[in-house]
């Protein structure tokens, strides 16, 4: 049975609750902390992984990234991507967002195109949100933001929901066509011990400029392909709770106090 | 090996050490405001204690303050000390009633990169906790080993409004285990999943991502709370590691015997089980105190004890004689007494009379 041709697309990312940042240089210490796949992608890939438990066909896991990102691409494997592509080349290093989106079009050009693309709303190390849309305008593909339901699929075409603002806007979108989604979209199951341990030896096939050559100019990828350029990030100091103790007859000061600092960051009216 | 002033939390202990970054301390009993100096008198255990024992067991210094205001320096910076009676010994698990600690001197050990969570689920208790001392015996020691009744964890999971990953089978084993590297971590997982295999377990899901492994470890921990209200005790017995499935279906039988719907929890790798004894209609049920001192005296038969890690404290001390002989509370009386000759402090504590 032909059924939908799915894509994923994932990003390795440094665990968040751990990284640190290197205050001096301006930029994510990414030793200071493990990898794992971008929470929002791992609920891209479950409802793909869903929708694809419907409509019958394979899911493909695409990474752009390092080589140790086939680490995150054998995860999707082992939590329901029939195939894995991992996107690799020293020559892609330093892409912004509009410089990943070519590279990852030109990717999914490369193994033939999908019926239907999912991928995180965004990243939780870059948080820009823009590398979905922009992969969809490179190919010429309509897409839909920040899905939180898929409401109904066919072999053609897909009805999506997105709260946007203080409403539900409903979609329905004709294939091939790319979605980004929200956490509220699935729950993301944890794989199987067997899935797992297939996934680590799972053959990953990995695209380098060369193959993507015939759809990317070299001019469009890394350092020079990207018109993003960062001069400075600043850290936020992080912030210290000032403990202040008041004691027996100082504590209707402290109630007025206390007050006072609520009014004044308006918490209190 | 680190020296720490009695109030230090675990949360700055951990935090000293996440900053120099090799080293690790493995007692976690939950809360990271835990005093380290409470953490001694109580002995505290916790989810890892199956690969790295308790608080005693890393404890190499203290420094306490007697009831007459002398100070002891019990213990040092040795791995082998052979001289005299062990004090320190003593101290551990004395719940404030021999001295105050003030110091705390602790061994640290290499930090183990590559762990991960397993919950491997089961169709029986019976079935779960035979496989448990197999995979013990099979030579590979995870971190922690934990039973949960799948009730528990369904309401624990709702009330922090996650989802619980196991779906297959009516009960789980938690394992977490760690590796020198990744290879070894899951050589390690493929065996304990063949173990729990063959004694009929029908699934297994892995966690490796730091959030999903603390999602799940949190869920355990939080298994108490929707029960909070319904429940009338929580037993903290423990019985050798191997006599857990014989003592499990006895504390079943005692349920239906009382008409009790107990449901259950624990350490099973350390043989310390908790059984969630439940009120009637919100009340205590009128036979409690016979049941709880039936599951206590099967406890004891097997060689157990009524309370692994919460401690004797103060609802426990009626039942002192039910594990003890009249020789041994009268030696541990005269300790109490050598050390705290007023009875001043923690009184009520451990044994009723407040002086010796």
């Amino acid at each position: 049975m032909n059924g939908l041709k799915i894509a994923v697309l994932v990003k390795q990312v440094p665990d968040m609750d751990t990284v640190k940042f290197d205050r001096e240089r301006g930029v994510v210490d990414r030793k200071s902390a493990g990898t794992e796949v971008n929470p929002f992608d791992l609920n891209a890939l479950e409802e793909a992984v869903k929708i694809s438990e419907c409509l019958g066909d394979e899911v493909t896991a695409i990474s752009m990234g390092p080589p140790n990102a086939v680490k995150a691409v054998r995860e999707c494997m082992a939590r329901g991507a029939s195939r894995g592509v991992l996107v690799s080349d020293a020559k892609f290093g330093g892409s912004d967002t509009r410089a990943t989106s070519m590279i990852l079009a030109a990717a999914v050009r490369k193994l033939g195109g999908f019926d239907l693309i999912l991928c995180g709303e965004k990243t939780v190390d870059g948080d820009t949100g823009q590398v979905g849309p922009e992969v969809a305008e490179n190919l010429g593909i309509p897409y839909a933001c920040f899905v939180s339901r898929v409401a109904a699929a066919d072999r053609d075409s897909i009805r999506v929901e997105s709260e946007l603002w203080d409403g539900t806007y409903e979609k329905e979108i004709l294939f091939p066509a790319l979605l980004t989604v929200t956490k509220e979209i699935s729950e993301p199951r944890l794989p199987s011990f067997q899935e797992k341990m297939k996934a680590r030896k799972a053959a990953v096939t990995t695209l380098t400029f060369h193959d993507l050559a015939p759809f990317l100019e070299e001019t469009a990828v890394g350092f020079q392909g990207s018109p993003t350029k960062v001069k400075k990030i600043e850290i936020p100091p992080e912030l210290k709770r000032h403990g202040r103790i008041f004691r027996d007859d100082a504590v209707p000061q402290a109630t007025d106090e206390l007050v006072g600092i609520l009014r004044q960051r308006r918490i209190l009216a | 090996m680190i020296t720490m002033e009695g109030g230090t939390t675990l949360s700055q202990l951990l935090e000293a050490l996440e900053k120099q970054g090799k080293l690790f301390f493995p007692i976690h009993p939950g809360d990271e405001g835990a005093e380290v100096g409470g953490m001694v008198a109580t002995n505290a255990g916790g989810t890892r204690a199956v690969k790295h024992g308790i608080m005693r067991n890393h404890v190499k210094a203290v420094e306490i303050v007697l009831a007459t205001g002398e100070i002891l320096h019990l213990g040092g910076k040795l791995l082998k000390n052979n001289m005299g009676y062990d004090l320190m010994q003593l101290v551990m698990g004395s719940e404030g009633t021999l001295g105050v600690i003030t110091e705390v001197t602790l061994r640290l050990y290499g930090k183990s990169e590559f762990s991960n969570t397993m919950l491997v689920s089961f169709q029986s208790r019976r079935e779960a906790s035979d496989a448990v001392p197999k995979v013990l015996q099979s030579g590979i020691t995870p971190l922690a080993c934990e039973y949960m009744d799948r009730e528990l964890t369904l309401a624990s999971a709702k009330d922090l409004g996650l989802v619980w990953p196991a779906k297959k089978g009516s009960v789980d084993l938690m394992f977490i285990v760690d590796g020198v590297n990744e290879d070894n971590l899951y050589e390690n997982c493929g065996k304990i999943v063949d173990i729990c295999g063959q004694y009929g377990a029908v699934d297994s899901v892995v966690a490796e991502s730091a959030k999903e492994q603390k999602d799940l470890l949190a869920v355990r921990s939080n298994c108490y709370v929707p029960y909070k209200s319904k429940v009338a005790d929580i037993t903290d017995i423990a019985v050798p590691p191997s006599a857990v499935p014989d003592f499990f279906e006895d504390v079943r039988k005692i349920g239906e015997k009382y008409d009790n719907p107990i449901v259950s929890l624990g350490h099973i790798a350390d043989g310390n089980m908790h059984n969630f004894l439940m009120n009637r209609d919100g009340k205590l049920p009128e036979n409690y105190e016979d049941m709880k001192k039936e599951i206590y005296q099967t406890a004891i038969r097997y060689g157990g004890t009524i309370t692994a890690e919460h401690g004797t404290g103060k609802t426990r001390t009626d039942y002192m004689s039910l594990q003890f002989s009249p020789k041994e509370l009268e030696i541990m009386r005269s300790i109490k007494k050598a050390f705290d000759p007023n009875g001043i402090l923690n009184p009520g504590t451990i044994f009723h009379e407040t002086a010796g």
